[in-house]
């Protein structure tokens, strides 16, 4: 799943994947792929702790 | 007269067994499932698993019976547990009684085994919310909920430390080992992508960002000036996700730095058209745009990528991402064919080629990706060439 959203305040594309990194629903979701829309980019944890799967 | 056992006589407890099985087979219908069927099942149980166990095992102490029979040899509770040498702890594995007395009468004994001579640091049993006999058995004896793993109809009931020591170095052990496989994962798949892998770091920092107003932690970040990537191995869960996400984040360090190089490069070339139009001098670019040939060493990047505009753009959009996570970024540009859904999309493609590429040793795409794909790579490494040789200068 695709969105255009704000991250830290800053617009951005997130999508949210599997840790196959299939693209999947937000509560299927092991990592988030943010990018920046000034090229900037980074990989979010979509889980809330810090169980490792 | 209540007398304790440890079940030292095979026979005893052979005869047991059969009579439990006689009572729970003849029990009446409207018995099934009651309170006292269950506690029949539950020395029943106990006794085999003691029968069952390993005798290396038995004789060490770390798994034992503990039954109290009246002056008659009648059976009236039995427990079983077992000790896990590696996180110093027992469990309880079964357990039943015909009266209260008796029941607390093994827990205790069977207490006192765990504790003193197995020095386990905690005993603990899994019991069901509605298991009232066996739970105040287990309170009367000192055991407790563990509140971090009680829900959904059942209790641990524990006596002594919720983490033992030795789980503590367990985990410990266990998070060094994890940080020391993600940064060997990390760092072996830029080597593979001709990443410096000394630029390839781990950091046990929580670095967090606001995505649509929830907390989320990062698990890696490129820093695009120093080239620095940095992976967190709390919120990186295995190590093929730490290749994944090196891979994501080496494959846009590098597309990204290329694609801020050619922007550079056109600037410039714009500015030299404008002091060319100024002097009126000749054009450098052709009237298609092109650069001219006499140009074309003065900018590199342009004159490499003059391919990929144009015709080659079309195909790339046309044949899409490699996977369909990146195939994705492109069914969302089909929407509006706005720059910045076209600059995400080759971002992702880029990335998910790298990836691939670390799965499988190639370079993966229809040829009008694959081409693209190279020549952002070797203009990556150029533009590393040069930035050396002028440190060095």
């Amino acid at each position: 799943m695709i969105e255009r959203t704000e991250v830290d305040g800053k617009p951005a594309t997130v999508a949210y994947i599997d840790d196959k990194f299939q693209p999947v629903e937000k509560d299927q979701a092991v990592y988030i792929k943010v990018l920046f829309d000034d090229g900037e980019q980074l990989m979010l944890s979509a889980k809330d702790d810090h169980a490792r799967g | 007269m209540r007398l304790v056992g440890t079940g030292q006589n095979r026979e005893r407890i052979e005869k047991w067994v059969a009579e439990l099985k006689e009572q729970i087979d003849t029990l009446p219908g409207d018995q099934v499932g009651s309170v006292k069927d269950e506690q029949l099942n539950g020395m029943k149980t106990a006794l085999e698993l003691w029968l069952s166990a390993d005798p290396k095992l038995k004789g060490a102490g770390e798994r034992s019976l503990h039954e109290v029979h009246d002056g008659n040899g009648k059976l009236l509770s039995a427990v079983f547990t077992q000790y896990n040498r590696e996180t110093n702890v027992s469990s309880i594995e079964s357990i039943g009684g015909l009266e209260h007395a008796s029941l607390v009468k093994a827990l205790q004994h069977m207490v006192t085994h765990e504790e003193k001579d197995n020095h386990a640091e905690r005993i603990e049993m899994t019991v069901f919310d509605d298991d009232t006999a066996r739970l105040s058995a287990l309170n009367e004896v000192g055991f407790q909920p563990d509140p971090g793993a009680t829900g959904h109809g059942v209790k641990v009931m524990i006596r002594g430390s919720s983490t033992t020591q030795a789980e503590k170095a367990r985990a410990e052990r266990m998070s060094l080992e994890h940080q020391n496989k993600v940064l060997g994962a990390s760092q072996a798949a830029a080597r593979l992508l001709g990443y410096d892998p000394k630029l390839v770091r781990i950091s046990m920092d929580d670095h967090t960002f606001d995505l649509a107003g929830t907390q989320r932690h990062a698990a890696g970040l490129a820093h695009l000036t120093t080239g620095v990537i940095t992976i967190f191995p709390n919120y990186v869960y295995s190590t093929d996700g730490a290749v994944s996400v090196t891979a994501h984040e080496v494959a846009h360090q590098k597309y990204q730095t290329v694609l801020n190089y050619l922007q550079k490069e056109y600037e410039a070339l714009g500015e030299a058209e404008r002091q060319a139009q100024q002097q009126q001098q000749p054009p450098l670019t052709n009237f298609g745009g092109e650069l001219k040939p006499e140009y074309r060493e003065q900018f590199p990047l342009i004159t490499r990528f003059e391919k990929h505009k144009g015709d080659a753009l079309d195909r790339r959009i046309k044949t899409d991402g490699i996977t369909d996570y990146s195939k994705d970024y492109w069914k969302d540009y089909a929407k509006d064919k706005g720059i910045v859904a076209l600059k995400v999309a080759s971002h992702e493609t880029i990335a998910e080629i790298a990836r691939r590429q670390t799965e499988t040793g190639k370079i993966e795409g229809s040829p009008a990706w694959r081409s693209y794909y190279k020549d952002v790579m070797k203009s990556y490494d150029e533009i590393q060439e040069k930035l050396k040789a002028a440190k060095a200068a």
